[in-house]
């Protein structure tokens, strides 16, 4: 049916029951909403929360303009026909906000990262601030706010330090070969004991990596609780050296042996700013 | 001669619970101290100053669950009672409102479960019992494991903080209150009770709080049995 035949055909009353249809369609969205916030915010997370409360409040918004439609005897199907080359043409020019709109729903029902998470969404890492339906923007590691396109979440990789219940703080430390390696590993096993984010299980290790050219470097390994990774790998290597030391081991400068093959004609040394070679 | 709690703080006095303590300064300031550092509070000698027993569920993170690795592992059969002791924690109320929370023993953390699934706890190591409960230990709290299912061998047990209630004994021990554990299949599920593990104990009323997310407080904790022979 031609959109100018149903205009004609409009009565005042149809037009009248589809704005009321819809004014109480979106007033009741922002009663649920209210409820919503009053009886279900305090017991969820606000990651799952929030876009909990986006996916219902625009579900009944949605649903109240397909209902408005109704009394001026449109429907979905007669919506497309009537459409025609409009729809088609205004479809193109929003392809890049639906796929975003499409997407932005997809974030909310797979919900790979919510509010809250640190992330790695490509080139740009932080902490999400908000997950709306047209895109997610996120809090990088310097303050600055980066707003990136559903699209290109939903569709590139992400990386969230957050979904797993502990993450691994690894690295490696150098003692000299004249230290003991026994002695070594005990005392790096006592500081991770010792320290109140490392994981009890899965259990902290000490390992011997290398025997590198200056140093026997050692893998050093530990659990911790995401929220704490960061802070546990910044104390615990800054308290490896004073822990090594205490007990005696030597953390080794570059070191390059230069062995002499024949003693019997002097080693010629020159003196910087000095006369000739002694 | 260990403190009874809960307890109010006078201008001057101090109490001292494991390695925690807390002290109330002359002019009304509040100090706390444990083994992960000290805190403190400025506040008029007019506002009264509790300290009382709090699940170990607050300091330094947030946990909803304390895991409790038994000294050596125990056989338990359906209707045993397990007793072990439990870390606790103390929470600091100026008028009435939270102020700090420190920890009566040293913190420590463990994974129970795989990484993706699993939940971080509390870490304790303790002797368990059978049967009766033990001695009174400084700055711990006493829990007790009500076993259901097949018999199994515990490597240790749990203790759900997010629902469960602190009693205290005629001799100042706290209890955490009872949980059950339901041995099936090799693993062992626990679910906390609000009952009190004994007879004779007193409910520690503390000011109300946020209640705990409905799918924490839902969550059982999943335990792995030692495998037997």
């Amino acid at each position: 049916m031609p959109v100018s035949n149903i205009l004609a055909g409009l009565r005042v009353v149809d037009v009248l029951s589809a704005v009321a249809i819809l004014v109480v369609g979106v007033i009741f969205a922002y009663i649920v909403r209210l409820l919503m916030r009053r009886s279900v915010a305090a017991r969820l997370p606000p990651g799952t929360y929030k876009p909990l409360e986006n996916l219902v409040f625009y579900s009944i918004v949605a649903t109240a303009i397909v209902l408005a439609l109704y009394p001026l005897g449109l429907n979905l199907s007669s919506l497309v026909v009537a459409g025609g080359l409009a729809s088609l043409a205004v479809g193109l020019a929003a392809q890049n906000s639906l796929g975003n709109l499409i997407s932005g729903v997809f974030l909310l029902i797979e919900q790979p990262l919510r509010v809250g998470d640190p992330v790695a969404i490509g080139d740009v890492s932080g902490v999400v601030v908000n997950i709306s339906l047209l895109s997610t923007t996120i809090r990088t590691w310097d303050g600055t706010l980066v707003r990136i396109p559903n699209n290109t979440v939903f569709g590139g990789e992400i990386v969230n330090f957050y979904r797993t219940r502990a993450r691994r703080v690894e690295f490696t430390i150098g003692i000299h070969y004249a230290s003991s390696i026994k002695t070594a590993v005990d005392a790096i096993m006592k500081l991770m004991e010792e320290h109140p984010y490392c994981l009890v299980n899965p259990k902290p290790e000490v390992f011997v990596e290398e025997y590198a050219d200056s140093s026997v470097n050692l893998r050093v390994r530990c659990w911790a609780p995401p929220q704490v990774w960061f802070s546990t790998k910044v104390e615990l290597q800054t308290r490896l050296k004073e822990t090594l030391e205490a007990a005696g081991v030597e953390i080794p400068y570059p070191q390059l042996d230069l062995h002499i093959k024949s003693a019997e004609e002097p080693v010629r040394v020159k003196l910087e700013g000095g006369g000739s070679p002694a | 001669m260990p403190a009874a709690l809960p307890t109010t703080l006078a201008p001057g006095a101090e109490v001292r619970v494991g390695t925690a303590s807390v002290r109330r300064l002359a002019d009304g300031t509040v100090e706390g101290c444990d083994a992960h550092g000290c805190s403190r509070v400025r506040v008029p000698p007019s506002v009264e100053a509790r300290v009382l027993p709090a699940p170990a569920s607050r300091r330094l993170l947030r946990v909803d669950y304390v895991y409790v690795e038994f000294e050596e592992p125990i056989h338990a059969s359906p209707g045993d009672l397990i007793w072990f002791h439990a870390p606790l924690e103390l929470e600091v109320t100026l008028g009435g409102v939270p102020a700090l929370r420190l920890s009566t023993s040293r913190v420590k953390y463990t994974l129970v479960g795989d990484i993706v699934d699993g939940v971080i706890c509390r870490y304790h190591k303790s002797p368990v019992y059978l049967g009766d409960p033990p001695p009174r230990m400084e700055g711990l709290a006493l829990a007790a494991v009500e076993v259901d299912g097949d018999p199994g061998i515990l490597p240790g047990a749990g203790v759900g903080l997010a629902v469960s209630t602190l009693y205290r004994g005629e001799d100042g021990s706290i209890y955490y209150s009872l949980q059950r554990l339901e041995i099936e299949g090799g693993t062992a599920t626990l679910r906390s009770t609000r009952r009190p593990p004994r007879r004779g104990l007193v409910e520690v009323r503390r000011p109300p709080r946020r209640r705990p997310a409905l799918h924490q407080a839902l969550q059982p904790l999943i335990l792995r049995l030692v495998e037997a022979g």
